[in-house]
């Protein structure tokens, strides 16, 4: 197994004090080393377009900014190696950005290109995965289509078109999809058999724990089933039971009846982190395990804090991993 | 009590209590929270106590919209790439004027971007998505739609002659369907817009004044090279509102005001500043506002901070202290 952490635990989008920091390069100069110096080899980048669109290039999320503060992929590349990060181990690509009016069209063919360019990217930077959230929250398109009757039968549709086509690229690029499942999916609305019996076979899937544990399903049973098909992992944390329908909110990550922090940095939730890691030694599992804290409220906190938990975990001998 | 007695009462109030009296000038905050996941959280204290870190204080509009009522801003100006979140967890512009004039706040305006006008075969998809900018402002109960009139100037400018006066046409032609609806089109140059220091005179002069107003950001137009009280004396007729903030470095260089993605900058360098903490004569501008007897709104601005409700105060305090006794 190799452990990398996702670049999701800085919160661009929702304010905190100094949040305003996030958006310079300065920021994330100073992040990569402290990111080496917490034990971590490699990392995950969220890819997130709107940073094209704001003049926000410092934040490292998409191709453009790189190319503008970089120059090309490689000389970002060879940056974060001589910070101490020696692979961006993969890309993740969520479409909810598209999800902003009442025109499909636009949604699907924003998320067709902008999910083309973030496979592109990920090949250049090195990626062994991209993973792929495969809908927007179920609350959310809702909101949006909801006067249509048929909208979860004609959004599916489209949908297993637009990730097979992702497919198509990703195996042009040599790069593996790895399909995320949130709690809040429309997906769990659908027949989910029926929706992988239309997939293409090239596709893998993700085992997040805190969003499966969310949905009330067994991780470590997940992957004992289905170990061959697994194309990454997210060591993700909650505290969170969904007793109040929250996933089929506009914005499920913020349960409105009673405010809290669904994803807890890892270690400090409910997850049975200790079972699961002991799974993936027992299965040889030689792919990636990226640590996301996405909803941390303070990224330099959730960096060490998730070191500590994998040293407590490497300590009493249930972690191993071949780049920590 | 029949109307005339009411406004008999009115004005013994306002004889008793000079204070009472309207001003002349209403302070709105322009939103740059970023996206507020929470309309209201009533498990403040648990919620705190989850990780007891600050960021429970800027969660929720409910307190943002206290801060903002407490330091007496009774307007908030909007952000349009806030709306993707706001709008579906509110339900609709109705219900987000609503919640916030509970709390005794109202939407002054909202910022738009007057997308490709220099090119006239964009021009009607540009009116169009500007009509449902004016269209979701009125629903929102706002009258001040204060538009950037240009992309960026990198890979865009200079302009030709035609493409100012193209550009011109097309926020006339907003402005004539906004004024129909209530609402004031203002220009908002910025230092880094196609239209700059060279010629955004030549195109305000070339926009048609009775559809299309100004909103003067005093920072921006100072970083583009104006001396912002010669403007406001200039111009004084076609600017509606204000966006108040300071700026440490006026009259920037062409080569940084037309370099790439300069509004932020790759070390931190802050372009803005709150009233007061750069260089520029907001008490000759106040002097100027009551020579022209201005009325509407101010937006305190303060983008680039790293603590909104600090800068909220600060600038509270400032205006109090230095500015409303020359104008208020």
């Amino acid at each position: 197994m190799r452990i990398g952490i996702s670049l999701d635990m800085v919160n661009v989008h929702h304010q905190e004090p100094n949040r305003n920091r996030y958006e310079s390069k300065y920021y994330w100069d100073e992040l990569y080393p402290m990111i080496a110096t917490a034990g971590f080899r490699a990392v995950e980048i969220p890819f997130d377009p709107f940073w094209i669109f704001r003049g926000g290039s410092g934040v490292p999320f998409t191709k453009y900014c790189i190319e503008v503060k970089f120059e090309t992929v490689a000389k970002f590349v060879a940056h974060l190696q001589a910070n101490g990060i020696e692979k961006v181990a993969g890309i993740h690509f969520n479409p909810t950005i598209f999800m902003r009016n009442e025109n499909l069209d636009f949604y699907f063919g924003a998320s067709g290109y902008f999910g083309g360019e973030a496979i592109r990217y990920a090949a250049e930077l090195g990626c062994d995965y991209i993973a792929i959230t495969p809908t927007p929250p179920y609350g959310l398109v809702q909101h949006y289509h909801g006067k249509n009757p048929n909208w979860e039968g004609d959004f599916m549709n489209r949908t297993i078109q637009l990730i097979n086509g992702f497919a198509t690229i990703a195996q042009e690029k040599g790069i593996k999809i790895s399909l995320r499942n949130e709690y809040w999916s429309v997906l769990r609305s659908q027949d989910y058999q029926t929706f992988l019996s239309q997939l293409d076979d090239s596709i893998h899937f993700n085992i997040d724990l805190a969003n499966l544990s969310i949905a009330g399903q067994n991780s470590t049973e997940l992957l004992k089933n289905n170990a061959s098909k697994i194309g990454s992992i997210y060591l993700t944390d909650t505290a969170f039971m969904d007793d109040n329908e929250t996933w089929k909110t506009p914005l499920p990550e913020y349960p409105q009846h009673r405010a809290t922090q669904v994803f807890k940095d890892v270690g400090l939730g409910k997850v049975d982190l200790s079972g699961f890691c002991q799974t993936l030694k027992e299965i040889n599992y030689d792919g990636w395990a990226i640590v996301s804290n996405r909803q941390t409220r303070e990224p330099m906190r959730a960096l060490l804090r998730s070191r500590k938990t994998i040293l407590d975990l490497a300590g009493a001998g249930i972690l191993e991993s071949k780049n920590n | 009590m029949d109307l005339q007695n009411q406004q008999i009462d009115s004005d013994f109030k306002k004889i008793r209590n000079p204070k009472s009296q309207i001003p002349n000038i209403k302070y709105s905050h322009m939103n740059h929270w970023k996206n507020i996941p929470y309309q209201r959280i009533d498990n403040f204290r648990d919620f705190y106590y989850e990780d007891k870190t600050n960021s429970a204080y800027y969660t929720d509009w409910d307190r943002i919209l206290r801060y903002q009522k407490a330091l007496g801003f009774n307007g908030i100006e909007l952000a349009p790439w806030d709306f993707p979140e706001m709008l579906p967890l509110f339900g609709s512009p109705q219900a987000f004027k609503d919640f916030a004039a509970e709390r005794g706040v109202e939407v002054s305006g909202m910022f738009h971007l007057i997308d490709k006008p220099y090119d006239r075969t964009h021009h009607k998809q540009t009116l169009e998505e500007s009509k449902k900018a004016v269209d979701l402002l009125v629903e929102f109960g706002g009258t001040q739609l204060n538009s950037a009139p240009i992309n960026n100037y990198y890979g865009l400018g200079p302009l030709s002659r035609d493409q100012i006066k193209a550009s011109a046409e097309i926020i006339t032609e907003v402005g004539k369907y906004a004024t129909d609806k209530g609402v004031q089109i203002g220009i908002h140059n910025e230092f880094f817009l196609a239209i700059n220091k060279d010629n955004h005179r030549e195109y305000l002069e070339l926009t048609d004044p009775r559809y299309v107003h100004y909103c003067l950001d005093t920072a921006q137009v100072a970083l583009l090279g104006e001396d912002i009280l010669e403007f406001y004396d200039t111009y004084h007729d076609r600017i509606c509102t204000f966006h108040l903030k300071d700026t440490a470095t006026p009259a920037l260089p062409d080569d940084i005001r037309y370099s790439r993605d300069i509004e932020i900058v790759d070390d931190g360098t802050r372009w803005f500043w709150e009233p007061g903490e750069g260089v520029l004569d907001f008490k000759g501008l106040y002097q100027l506002l009551k020579k022209h007897q201005f009325k509407g709104w101010v937006t305190v601005e303060t983008d680039g901070t790293p603590d909104l409700l600090a800068s909220m105060a600060l600038s509270r305090y400032y205006i109090d202290n230095e500015l409303g006794s020359i104008y208020s």
